[in-house]
C-alpha cells in the first residue's frame, strides 16, 4: 500500500479551502494525493463537501411583505433625526459666531469713537503748548498765550 | 452664509437618502438572508436587519465603493451580531438565576416557530443544518455562513471581516467541523458518528 504524501494535520486544514477551490496548485495536488491513499482525511473532504452542499441548498428564508416598508421608516426616521441635528448644531454655531462678533467688537473697539468724551482742543494743553515754537527762544516765549495772561 | 451651507448638506443628505433607498431595496432580501441563518428567528433577523440598514444610513458618506454594497452591509451586520451575541453572553454570564450548566453557554436558540411557518420543515436537512449553523461560534459561522450559503470567495469574505484570507480558511474549516460535530451528536441519523477522533474539536 503507498503511503499518503504529507501529514493528515496539514491536510486536514487544507480541505475546506480545496472544496472551496481557494487552494494553489501545489496545495491542491497535496490534498487531492493526500486524500488517494488516506481515509480519514478522505472521509473528512467528503464530510465538509456534504455540509457546504447542504447549506449551500438552504431555501432563502420567507420575509414579511412589510420588512421594506419598516426598513424605510426606520431609515427615515434617521435621516430626519440628522437634519435636526444639523439645524440645531448651525443654530448654535450662529449664536456663538454673533456674541463673539459682539464681545471682541465692544472690547476693541476705540474709545473715542464713544460720544460720552468729547474731543478737548489740544490748544488748552499748556503742558504741550510749551514746547511749541522755538526751543531757543526766550522764556517768556515759551508759555503758551493762556498762562502768559 | 450658515443657512445657505445647511441647506446644501440638507440637499446632499436627500440625494444620497434616494441612492440608499434604491440600494436597500435590491439588497434587503438577500441581507435577511444572511440575517436569518447568523440568528435562527425572524423576529431577530428582522432586528439585526433594522440595526444594519440604520447604522449603514448614518455611515453611507463612508461607504468606499470599491466594495459591494451587500458585502460593507454584511460587514456592518456582522460587527452588530458579534457585539450582541458578546452582550448576551455576558448577560447570561451575570445572571443570577440562570442554572451553572447554562450559564457558559453563548449559543443561539433556534425559534421553532419560525421553522414551522415555512416550507422549511419540508427539508429533512433544513432544520438540523439551522440548528447546527447556530450552536457554532458567531466568528466561525459568519464564515461559513458567508461561505457556503452565499458563495462569496475568500478574499471578500476576508474584506467583510476585516481580516487576513488565512484566518478566513481557518475559521470556515473550524466552522464546518463545529457544524459536522453537532449533527454528530444531536442527529446521527443523517450525520453518523464514524471518525469522532478525526473530528474531534
Amino acid at each position: 500500500m503507498m503511503v499518503a504524501p504529507g501529514n493528515c494535520t496539514r491536510v486536514s486544514a487544507l480541505v475546506g479551502a480545496f472544496i472551496d477551490g481557494e487552494l494553489g496548485h501545489t496545495d491542491r495536488l497535496l490534498v487531492a494525493r493526500h486524500c488517494d491513499h488516506c481515509p480519514r482525511c478522505d472521509a473528512e473532504l467528503q464530510a465538509a463537501r456534504t455540509i457546504k452542499v447542504g447549506l449551500n441548498q438552504l431555501s432563502a428564508p420567507a420575509c414579511s411583505d412589510h420588512l421594506l416598508n419598516r426598513l424605510r421608516a426606520n431609515v427615515d426616521h434617521e435621516r430626519r433625526t440628522t437634519v435636526r441635528q444639523y439645524a440645531t448644531i448651525g443654530l448654535l454655531a450662529t449664536v456663538t459666531a454673533t456674541a463673539a462678533a459682539l464681545i471682541v467688537g465692544g472690547f476693541f473697539a476705540p474709545p473715542a469713537a464713544h460720544p460720552a468724551h468729547p474731543q478737548v482742543a489740544r490748544t488748552d494743553f499748556p503742558s504741550e503748548q510749551a514746547y511749541v515754537g522755538d526751543p531757543y527762544a526766550p522764556a517768556s516765549n515759551a508759555y503758551p498765550v493762556s498762562l502768559r495772561q | 452664509m450658515v443657512g445657505q451651507f445647511i441647506r446644501s448638506l440638507t440637499e446632499s443628505r436627500e440625494q444620497r437618502a434616494a441612492v440608499f433607498d434604491q440600494m436597500m431595496e435590491q439588497s434587503y432580501r438577500p441581507a435577511f438572508g444572511v440575517a436569518y441563518r447568523l440568528t435562527g428567528n425572524h423576529t431577530e433577523a428582522e432586528d439585526l436587519l433594522q440595526e444594519t440598514f440604520v447604522r449603514a444610513f448614518r455611515f453611507f458618506h463612508r461607504y468606499d465603493q470599491s466594495l459591494p454594497f451587500t458585502s460593507w452591509l454584511y460587514r456592518i451586520m456582522t460587527n452588530l451580531h458579534i457585539d450582541r451575541m458578546r452582550k448576551k453572553h455576558r448577560l447570561k454570564t451575570i445572571s443570577l438565576d440562570e442554572s451553572p450548566a447554562n450559564a457558559s453557554e453563548a449559543r443561539d436558540v433556534a425559534d421553532p416557530h419560525s421553522f414551522a411557518d415555512q416550507s422549511l420543515m419540508d427539508s429533512t436537512l433544513e432544520e438540523p443544518l439551522q440548528m447546527a449553523l447556530l450552536a457554532t461560534n458567531p466568528d466561525f459561522r459568519m464564515a461559513v455562513v458567508l461561505a457556503d450559503v452565499e458563495g462569496l470567495p475568500y478574499e471578500e469574505i476576508a474584506q467583510i471581516m476585516e481580516t487576513s484570507v488565512g484566518t478566513v480558511r481557518s475559521r470556515i474549516h473550524r466552522g464546518r467541523r463545529q457544524v459536522r460535530t453537532y449533527l454528530m451528536a444531536h442527529y446521527p441519523e443523517i450525520c453518523p458518528n464514524e471518525e469522532p477522533e478525526v473530528f474531534a474539536l
